[in-house]
């Protein structure tokens, strides 16, 4: 089947098999193998990217399902050298440990920052409660986002755009 | 200002929150791997967990446009031999090792039966649907008692079933037994758990027939296991085979012998003249992947005049699965020779049997034996501190080793090397609030509420003897490029040991790269687990670099035509006593060994001569609601010793994600089969790892520093603290919460189900399956 979409902001058209995943389109056809894939029950997240600029698991969605549809992940993130606000947090705060879940868990962030809602510890909890890391214990990724969401009321405005990039 | 002991933020960092860093089933042309002609490997798995397999047709499969072979132990018979499995320890083991695909026998569920290759992943996973497998049934093993009963032979080669066997005695056990004033007695289990990586394991084979080179590109804690074992099942020289280990998400010690699949899909590669790529489902690796604990124990502690512990006995059962891995049999053995905790016990008496039962085989999981032993010790304490009346942290204060008493022999064959246990327990009653707390749960009582607190003090045996090796070269311009042998999937090995090469050569982190997790270039290694990497990898860095420097002096007086005694070093540069503004720098050094063409370099190799001895305490604080059984943690603290530690922030995470992958086990962690062996948790729906949600109580940490002697860096090895303190305090807690219904001991899980059952009187729920 014939498929159009933007992906990080680029036109992308192919053939795809109507039972194909779009995180496989994704991986294999686009070669963005920044999204990742850790289980097969839509349960861990590693495979978040953003449809249309919501959070999503790309492994519940068929890649035909997206057609027309905007897709950023996590190549599309950074602007050039510059890392995006959430990505430089994640460095700071340790974060991440073998990085594995770390491309679905900043994609999931984005999308919670984006919501704009007032966000505490607990808050980043629920909103993260879909992404799985086996590694960090979480700590160090509610303090990233919390650090981001704090910075961005600092400078209301300014930041929506960093995010919404 | 040294680097070590500095809290630095990755190197490794940029590359993975970009999402370019480069995980086995990303790997492509780009990185010179062969995947444009690779064929996709899909494994076809036992579906029950004992039978004589009677015949195995792939006709269909093979029908099936698209598919390029089948491939089943017929095929393989002949050109591949078993797992090399050797003792440790004076372990006695059973012949009974894995095999790379099952021949006559499956003995669990997820057992490999064949490999389908395909054109498309999608063409694979269909034609192994059409490979049909006649199973001819045999009785499931599917405990430990059932292994202890014979309900069936698992091997042959075992007609008792028991695979390992360890024993160990010391002192008068007997006549401390006799002389005792108490004995405090328990019966505990530890169910089987997965590692569960987020990463599943994952794997490319190629074969340069011109050559005769077998490359493996796998998800693998490091490159030199997977090859030295590939070499023996393929009964091919080492030489002949090249490990390559990417980006790696993660291990917890499940990716640490050679994968089956990973050896079949190089056998494929080489016999089938294709590259092979396989990447498992997660519900793979719940059935296939080798599993952690399962464990059970009776313990026994005589106690003497003031809680006095006198002798300790214990009878451990492991629940080793259906064959044995390369270190299999190590689980069980830490155990045992860990038996002693941080305790003065002049007589212990420690027994292993180590059952095969027709389930996935067990190997090392996060902790690896020391969980195990720090939950049967510290529970016999805990009933200790009840028989005697005694509070749990005096029972304990009063019977740890002394400071001044190291290095100590702990009557089961281990030497701790350095230790001061009362700071610990100390420094944990302060950060928990001990005694608040204590007082907290009088009123607590007093009003309904279940209020616990549990304390438990561990020991652990870390970097179990064994080397590292590192070479340190000097590249142009100064920069100074460090191979290690050791590798790692997520702990941050190029941070810290260019932290420790910065130290050793005057200079910053930033001037220093670090490669590692090829077999074919730089130096080899052994690998990375038990805590290992810093007290052995890291050592070899800092002799590797202390010896390119001395060699880079002598090169630098020769330049400055002067003595090197008569040089002053600092920040990079050589400059001469004499006259302090002449003199040169790396760079310099560099060129003039590029010129001459010999590149300067210098190897090191360390071999340490006994393990080094973790420890701490851990304290926490749970609340039951009585209504629900819940178990809601409300504060964990952790207090760890490891030694010198190089990167703090790091450590600290290691510590933080270790404790939660131990309130995992504690809480909710369980691996379940049934009666037929037929697995019923297999996937993050039916075995649930803690998301971020489970785990916002409060978690406080300190890291304490008695150096250990055994290595030049003071370090021991701190990346499975939490898995092995966070259980043994949460089950003491939990226990203490129950106190006022006369609960005496209750086996983790603590499912809200398993809780609500004993406080509302149901004594079937007291002991774990
Ligand atoms: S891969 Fe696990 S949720 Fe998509
Ligand atoms: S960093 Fe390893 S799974 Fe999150």
């Amino acid at each position: 089947m014939e498929l159009r979409l933007t992906v990080n902001g680029a036109q992308v058209s192919g053939d795809v098999e109507p039972r194909t995943l779009l995180v496989h389109h994704l991986r294999t056809a686009l070669g963005l193998t920044g999204t990742k894939v850790g289980c097969d029950t839509s349960s861990c997240g590693a495979c978040t990217v953003l449809l249309d600029g919501r959070s999503v698991k790309s492994c519940t969605v068929l890649a035909v399902q997206a057609d027309g549809c905007e897709v950023t992940t996590i190549e599309g993130l950074a602007d050039g050298d510059e890392l995006h606000p959430l990505q430089a947090a994640f460095h700071d705060h340790h974060a991440l440990q073998c990085g594995y879940c770390t491309p679905g868990m900043i994609m999931a962030a984005v999308s919670l920052l984006r919501e704009r809602r007032p966000l505490d510890d607990a808050a980043v909890r629920r909103g993260l409660e879909g992404n799985l890391c086996r590694c960090t214990g979480y700590r160090g990724i509610v303090e990233a986002v919390l650090a981001v969401a704090a910075s961005e009321d600092a400078r209301p405005g300014a930041a929506g755009a960093a995010v919404a990039r | 200002m040294p680097f070590i002991g500095r809290s630095m933020t990755r190197r490794e960092d940029r590359a993975l929150v970009r999402g370019e860093a480069r995980f086995t089933d990303d790997l492509g042309a780009a990185d010179d791997v062969p995947i444009v002609d690779a064929v996709h490997m899909v494994v076809v798995r036992s579906t029950v967990a004992h039978a004589r397999i009677v015949g195995v047709d792939a006709t269909e499969a093979l029908a099936l446009p698209g598919t390029v072979a089948v491939v089943t132990g017929a095929d393989l018979a002949g050109t591949v031999s078993p797992y090399p499995v050797v003792s440790r320890d004076g372990a006695t083991l059973a012949d009974a090792p894995v095999e790379v695909v099952a021949t006559g026998t499956v003995r669990y569920v997820g057992e490999p039966v064949a490999a389908v290759l395909a054109r498309s992943r999608a063409t694979a996973e269909d034609a192994a649907e059409l490979v049909v497998v006649d199973y001819e049934p045999l009785e499931p093993v599917a405990s430990v008692d059932d292994a202890r009963r014979r309900v069936a032979v698992v091997h042959d080669a075992a007609p008792d079933n028991v695979l390992v066997r360890w024993s160990h005695r010391s002192g008068d056990v007997d006549g401390a037994f006799r002389d005792a004033r108490r004995v405090a007695r328990c019966h505990l289990h530890i169910p089987r758990l997965v590692a569960a990586p987020i990463e599943v394991r994952a794997c490319v084979a190629a074969h340069d027939a011109a050559d005769d080179l077998v490359t493996l590109w796998a998800s693998a804690q490091d490159p030199w296991r997977q090859s030295a074992q590939l070499a023996a099942v393929l009964r091919r020289p080492e030489a002949s085979i090249r490990v390559v280990v990417p980006e790696v998400g993660g291990a917890f010690g499940s990716k640490g012998s050679l994968v089956p699949e990973y050896a079949l899909a190089a056998w494929c590669a080489i016999h089938h003249r294709v590259a092979v790529r396989w990447f498992e489902d997660r519900s793979e690796n719940f059935l296939a992947a080798y599993q952690g604990r399962g464990m059970q124990a009776d313990v026994e502690l005589a106690l003497g005049d003031g809680g006095r512990f006198l002798a300790l006995r214990a009878d451990i059962a492991a629940d080793i699965g259906a064959y044995l891995y390369p270190n299999t049999p190590n689980v069980a053995v830490t155990t045992a020779m860990l038996m002693t905790g941080c305790y003065d016990i002049a007589a212990a008496e420690v027994r292993v049997e180590g059952l095969a039962t027709t389930k996935v085989p067990t190997g090392p999981y996060r902790g690896a034996g020391r969980p195990e032993a720090a939950f049967f010790v510290e529970r016999v304490v805990d009933v200790a501190a009840r028989a005697t009346g005694l509070d749990p942290v005096e029972i304990r204060r009063r019977n740890l080793v002394a400071p001044g008493a190291f290095p100590h022999d702990n009557g089961l064959g281990h030497r701790y090397d350095s230790g001061n246990y009362p700071a610990a327990l100390d420094e944990a009653c302060r950060l928990l609030g001990y005694d608040a707390l204590r007082a907290e749960q009088r009123d607590a009582r007093a009003s309904g509420r279940l209020l616990g607190v549990g304390i438990a003090s561990y020991v652990e045996r870390a970097a179990p003897g064994g080397w590292e090796s590192a070479e340190a070269l000097l590249a142009p311009g100064g920069r100074v490029v460090v191979r290690v042998g050791s590798s790692p999937h997520g702990q941050g090995h190029e941070t810290t040991f260019a932290q420790v090469a910065a130290d050793a050569l005057g200079v910053a982190p930033d001037a220093i790269d670090v490669r590692h997790g090829d077999s074919s270039a730089g130096p080899p290694g052994v690998g990375t687990y038990g805590s290992r990497s810093v007290t052995l990898g890291g050592s070899a860095v800092l002799q590797a670099c202390e010896g390119l420097l001395a060699r880079a002096t002598v090169a630098a007086a020769t330049l400055c035509g002067v003595d090197p005694a008569d040089l002053d070093y600092r920040d990079g540069r050589w400059s001469r006593r004499d006259r302090p503004d002449e003199g040169v720098g790396l760079a310099d050094v560099a060129a003039a060994a590029l010129d001459a063409g010999a590149p300067m370099r210098a190897d090191a190799r360390f071999t340490i001569a006994s393990p080094v001895f973790s420890f701490g305490t851990y304290g926490a604080a749970v609340e039951i609601d009585p209504e629900t059984g819940r178990v809601e943690i409300l504060r964990i603290a952790a207090v760890d010793d490891a030694g010198v530690v190089v990167n703090p922030l790091l450590a600290e995470g290691q510590v933080v994600g270790s404790s939660v992958q131990g309130v995992g086990a504690s809480l909710y962690e369980e691996v379940v089969h049934d009666a037929d062996g037929q697995p019923v948790s297999g996937s993050f729906v039916s075995y649930g790892i803690p998301s971020a949600p489970d785990v916002a109580f409060e978690l406080e940490t300190a890291l304490l520093c008695t150096p250990s002697p055994l290595n030049p860096l003071g370090a021991k090895g701190i990346g499975e603290a939490g898995s092995i303190g966070v259980p043994a305090a949460v089950d003491n807690a939990v226990v203490d919460a129950l106190a006022p219904f006369g609960v005496e001991h209750v086996d983790p899980p603590y499912s809200p189900e398993r809780i609500w059952g004993l406080v509302a009187g149901r004594p079937d729920a007291r002991a774990g399956g």
